[in-house]
């Protein structure tokens, strides 16, 4: 088994979750996934970039955030790389809606990108050791 | 960013990105607001026929608009496709939005 990796680094900037989707976007489009599966992990690396952004970082420029993108030959791993403020224990584990049944307008922007994450990929993980935080994201290659 | 233009009553409104996401969303959503303050009580039609992404941002957008309308509002979404007709699916506001394929299927 061999595994490639591509590292990105970008300054947390809401911009640079652009430049991150496209990259995405385009080793997707290399690997053995349809469009709806491109285009949703597409989605759930944004949403986590800007997950990342703004609440690690408070949405202030200066800080860096790396992504490694890793293929072996049955996934596709994308690990984030932080240092600002950890997500809260338990948070990833929490019950979170997509979209509250009784009254959809309630829907929460804030409260979206875990779910969305929950949608698109096929495991989740997030670690915090010695004050760096990884998110990793893992989807299958084996076409749905 | 925004092109609008008027069938009758309503106002067409066409957005001229292909990203909808968090890094123009706060403009949009200011350019959009006050579209509506300007225009207030008429027929909206918001084409997204060049957008070829939405993140939640986006989506937040378009969420705030239908909450600034409220109910007596009329708004749908037109060229609604790819990418962005996915993350309307993931979210399941594909249910919230009156979608059309085009502006003239809006219109009829």
């Amino acid at each position: 088994m061999s595994t490639k990796t591509i590292t990105l680094t970008i300054d947390s900037q809401l911009e640079n979750s652009r430049l991150v989707g496209l990259a995405i976007r385009g080793l997707c489009q290399l690997l053995p996934f349809d469009t709806e599966q491109t285009e949703g992990t597409e989605l759930g690396v944004v949403e986590a970039v800007n997950h990342t952004i703004t609440q690690a970082y408070g949405n202030e420029a200066g800080n860096e955030l790396s992504l490694d993108f890793s293929v072996d030959d049955d996934h596709l791993e994308i690990q984030i790389y932080d240092t600002g403020k950890a997500l809260e224990p338990g948070r990833l584990e929490a019950d979170t809606e997509l979209l509250p049944t009784e009254d959809p307008m309630s829907w929460n922007e804030a409260d979206s990108w875990l779910a969305i994450l929950r949608q698109t990929m096929d495991r989740v993980d997030y670690y915090s050791v010695g004050g760096l935080n990884t998110l990793v994201l893992r989807k299958r290659l084996v076409a749905s | 960013m925004i092109e609008t233009h008027s069938h009758g009553d309503t106002l067409v409104v066409r957005i001229h990105e292909k990203r909808l996401d968090a890094s123009i969303s706060p403009a949009l959503k200011v350019e959009l607001w006050d579209l509506v303050a300007q225009h207030a009580n008429r027929p909206l039609i918001l084409d997204l026929g060049e957008a070829e992404f939405m993140d939640s941002s986006g989506l937040g957008v378009m969420i705030s608009l239908l909450k600034l309308l409220g109910a007596e509002g009329d708004l749908k979404l037109t060229g609604v496709q790819g990418a962005v007709a996915q993350t309307f699916k993931l979210t399941r506001m594909d249910r919230v939005f009156p979608m059309y394929p085009d502006v003239d299927a809006a219109l009829a």
